[in-house]
């Protein structure tokens, strides 16, 4: 593949890159004790984006006997657009040329569709319980291969093996509430054994919702777990550190390197190079080799997340943080595995509060960059006398970014905890990411419930 | 058609080995021109074209996907095995019915839309939007022709195909990102894109926060997400037969004001979603979900249907070639004999929520933050800010007044809803 990519190279442009991304996909659903659906499939599709007199042009195809058209369409539109372009430039970056492959334990094309089908169904049935009215689980593996070539002499291949699971359980009885568990990685069929425990788990706690209370909204002293630590490192800090809306403007962290936005506790870095994670990439999609970047160090924000165009725009080199989300779309840049750095304190002290909330579990959040306002959604429990007690729904975490970060005192001293098998959406692109972090607290953070 | 010929190939090949079988294929042409800042950042070309094949075997249903035609045996087996493991529904494919035209999906306009003239429109929005003394941010037109084709061993078929132009655009005031954007089968004027943008982002700059209970108007376009947040799953018939959803055991209870019809129609002229038929072959038809107030029906694709004893609605829709039809709406148009006059009303308008998929999607309770807001007097008065919005949607429906504008987003045909409600 990678040779017959390199054929189309030698045309009259600046810059020329090809990528191509061919995958094989298995999905199970299980849901209320039956087989919902047991699909599998594959497909191939390749693109093509010229960088000509500093203006882009962009072309995909999944019929790969098209792709010289394809080249000469991404010629003629970044022709189109010279009429008055942005003038994109690249941050000189090493050629790299390599063949990589993730490891997985147990490879799922070892295992046969009716050993998946069975072992999904198994695990969707011990998830029925008292009260649980409907459940579901979903498994999925991907064999993907990524190739990539540009004209500066990158060539590479990097396979990838990927799995994810997907629970949900419905519990009913005066009201109706609903549990969710998801994750994944670049693992193989060793994810069914290792989240196991998950389906029943998740059964629980939507039972257990079902006697959640709302909350009154108003300012709490809060106890993060690691997958709120989390989500307040990619959503809250992670998007306002992307190059390309630091660039534009869009970022309230803007003109803020070597300042201090947080308390000395505060240490969050992106980093793809974890092997298994669900973000972990060795080069990202322009061939740049991938590597931890301290985002904020300290409370200080010490770098933003780069392509080879914010880079240069922004005097930098790449991070290695762009990424697509298939062969139909160019590189943007992403956050890879986000998460907050350990800190020194006990469990026991963080969660010593005499009345609190412990947001345990995230619902998912969003970020307006500009203004640099989160708003997350979780699940978790009211602390009392150090103890987490009642459980709490429909809790929602809001805050400024340049606000909350000075009211983290408390880091817990465990490794950060990562959390795969969600994606991450900008631009109309989703990419895998995870994210994580130890314990910790936040004072007087506003909580929204009724 | 070559591709109809292909897969009356692919069907014969097909029924020797199943009970049943479907075979679709999509081609989707797409081109798009996008900004940053005050320049063309990338024009950008896309041909995607793929098949899915369906197989009923005993009565059950399997499904694969392939993207060239020398993977339709390997497809073909895959398919097979995928039925072998799926409940026995009984499903069986429709025959061949007469279908009713959607008129206005396709335009051949869009099609001869040249790039040069592409790049000319999304110039003048940025101009448009730096006159009004704004930073532009990104912008984009874009125009796609979408073919579909479907043949079933019952002798159902059928061949449809439309366009798409849209354009979108984002500006910057102060720390204020204001956005527009509309897609349509055919040419619109791209100005008034430009211009919400710009307005958008004056207009809901920071302010004070404020608390207490107001007459909140939602703007259309904040509908449209709160409906497909919490709405669309509740009329999902799977959801509803599975308990899984708020309208369990409610057909046929009042769920909104007696002046308010929400109709399913796929046949709306001009409708962004129309077609003469879903994805399955299931002739379309205009279907109230809401009729004076009273849930009536739910949203049914043709394996939900078999699974819970229903008919089709006609809903079975695919995101893409990769995967099976799933039930979706078409367009969602709402009626009201009571208009509220916006021109005459005074509250609060929340133009934008933050993390709108953080509402409770099975019993509607939210509490997000506004992230563009303002007060109302007959128009927009001064932006507010950080506060939440706090309530339950289904509470909202119950007592919702409509305003007297009409707006489209997406599946979206219908004003913006006015209520009483709580901001913290």
């Amino acid at each position: 593949m990678l040779d017959m990519l390199e054929k189309y190279l030698n045309v009259p442009v600046d810059f020329i890159e090809i990528r191509a991304i061919d995958h094989s996909r298995t999905d199970i659903i299980a849901q209320a004790g039956e087989l919902k659906r047991v699909v599998s499939g594959s497909s191939v599709a390749a693109s093509v984006r010229v960088l000509d007199k500093k203006t882009w042009g962009f072309s995909a195809t999944n019929d790969l006997s098209k792709l010289r058209e394809a080249v000469n369409l991404a010629m003629k539109l970044s022709k189109v657009s010279q009429k008055k372009s942005f003038k994109s430039e690249l941050s000189a970056e090493r050629a790299n040329s390599d063949e990589i492959a993730t490891k997985a334990k147990m490879d799922p094309r070892d295992y046969s569709l009716e050993q998946k089908a069975k072992d999904t169904l198994e695990m969707n049935k011990e998830m029925k319980i008292k009260k649980v009215v409907d459940y579901t689980i979903g498994y999925g593996d991907m064999i993907e291969s990524r190739y990539y070539v540009n004209s500066e002499g990158t060539k590479l291949k990097v396979n990838y093996t990927i799995s994810d699971i997907q629970f949900k359980a419905v519990a009913k009885d005066k009201t109706t509430q609903f549990a969710t568990y998801n994750d994944g990685g670049c693992y193989g069929y060793e994810i069914v054994d290792k989240f196991w425990d998950k389906a029943q788990e998740t059964a629980k706690k939507a039972v257990e919702l079902l006697g959640a209370e709302i909350i009154k909204s108003g300012r709490y002293d809060i106890v993060l777990g690691p997958r709120m630590a989390g989500i307040l490192a990619h959503e809250a800090v992670g998007h306002a550190c992307e190059a390309d809306l630091v660039m534009t403007g869009e970022s309230i962290l803007k003109d803020k390197i070597k300042r201090r936005i947080g308390s000395e506790l505060v240490t969050i870095c992106d980093n793809p190079t974890i092997p298994h994670s669900y973000g972990y990439y060795p080069y990202d999609d322009e061939g740049v080799k991938s590597r931890k970047t301290m985002l904020i160090k300290n409370g200080f924000v010490n770098a933003y997340l780069h392509s080879r165009e914010t880079a240069s725009e922004l005097d930098s080199k790449s991070t290695g943080n762009a990424r697509t989300m298939g062969a139909y779309y160019e590189p943007i840049v992403r956050m890879s595995n986000t998460y907050f750095e350990s800190g020194d304190a006990k469990y026991a002290d963080i969660i010593d509060l005499p009345y609190g909330v412990y947001l345990e579990k995230s619902r998912g959040g969003q970020v307006d960059t500009s203004k640099g306002v989160f708003q997350f959604g979780a699940e978790g429990y009211l602390i009392e006398k150090g103890e987490p007690t009642k459980p709490l729904r429909d809790l929602s975490f809001v805050g400024n970014i340049l606000d909350v970060m000075k009211t983290v005192d408390l880091v817990g001293k465990e490794p950060p905890e990562l959390h795969g098998g969600g994606n991450c959406g900008k631009g109309m692109q989703r990419v895998r990411v995870s994210l994580g972090g130890p314990y910790m607290r936040v004072r007087g953070a506003r909580i929204g419930g009724t | 058609m070559p591709e109809l010929e292909e897969l009356e190939t692919f069907l014969k090949k097909a029924e020797k080995k199943v009970d049943q079988a479907e075979l679709y294929f999509e081609r989707q042409n797409s081109t798009s021109m996008m900004t940053k800042l005050d320049g063309i950042d990338i024009g950008k070309s896309n041909l995607n074209r793929g098949y899915s094949i369906r197989v009923v075997n005993d009565g059950r249903l399997g499904f694969s996907y392939f993207s060239s035609p020398s993977e339709f045996d390997k497809a073909l087996k895959n398919a097979i095995q995928s039925a072998k493991f799926s409940k026995k529904l009984g499903v069986s494919f429709p025959p061949r019915k007469k279908l009713s035209e959607a008129k206005g999906i396709h335009n051949k306009r869009v099609l001869d839309l040249s790039e040069e003239e592409m790049s000319d429109m999304l110039l003048q929005m940025i101009d448009l939007i730096k006159r009004k003394k704004v930073k532009p941010l990104r912008g984009s037109v874009s125009k796609s022709e979408k073919f579909r084709t479907m043949v079933n061993s019952e002798g159902g078929s059928f061949q449809n195909k439309d366009t798409r132009f849209g354009a979108s655009a984002g500006a910057l005031f102060k720390e204020s990102r204001g956005h527009e954007w509309f897609d349509s089968h055919s040419l619109f004027d791209i100005d008034r894109i430009a211009e919400n943008a710009a307005s958008n982002a004056i207009s809901f700059s920071s302010g004070k926060s404020i608390s207490g209970n107001f007459d909140i108007i939602l703007h259309p376009e904040l509908v449209s997400y709160l409906i497909s947040q919490i709405f669309l799953q509740a009329i999902n018939g799977e959801r509803v037969f599975r308990k899984d959803s708020f309208f369990y055991g409610k057909l046929g209870k009042k769920v909104a004001p007696k002046e308010i019809t929400v109709y399913d129609d796929p046949l709306l002229p001009q409708g962004l979603n129309s077609y003469p038929c879903d994805d399955e072959g299931v002739p379309s038809t205009k279907r109230p979900i809401i009729e004076k107030g009273i849930l009536k029906s739910f949203l049914y694709n043709l394996e939900i249907s078999h699974l819970t004893k229903k008919k089709s609605t006609g809903n079975g829709f695919r995101q893409s070639f990769h995967g099976p039809p799933f039930t979706e709406i078409t367009n969602l148009v709402i009626d009201s004999k009571d208009k509220v006059k916006l021109e005459e009303f005074k509250g609060i308008l929340v133009r934008d929520l933050l993390a709108i998929h953080n509402a409770n999607t099975l019993t509607g309770d939210f509490a997000l933050e506004i992230q563009s807001g303002a007060f109302f007097d007959g128009e927009i008065k001064k932006p507010i800010g950080s506060c939440s919005l706090v309530g339950n949607f289904f509470d909202i429906l119950k007592n919702v007044k409509m305003g007297d504008d009409f707006q489209n987003y997406d599946f979206y045909y219908g004003p913006s809803w006015i209520y009483h409600g709580k901001v913290v």
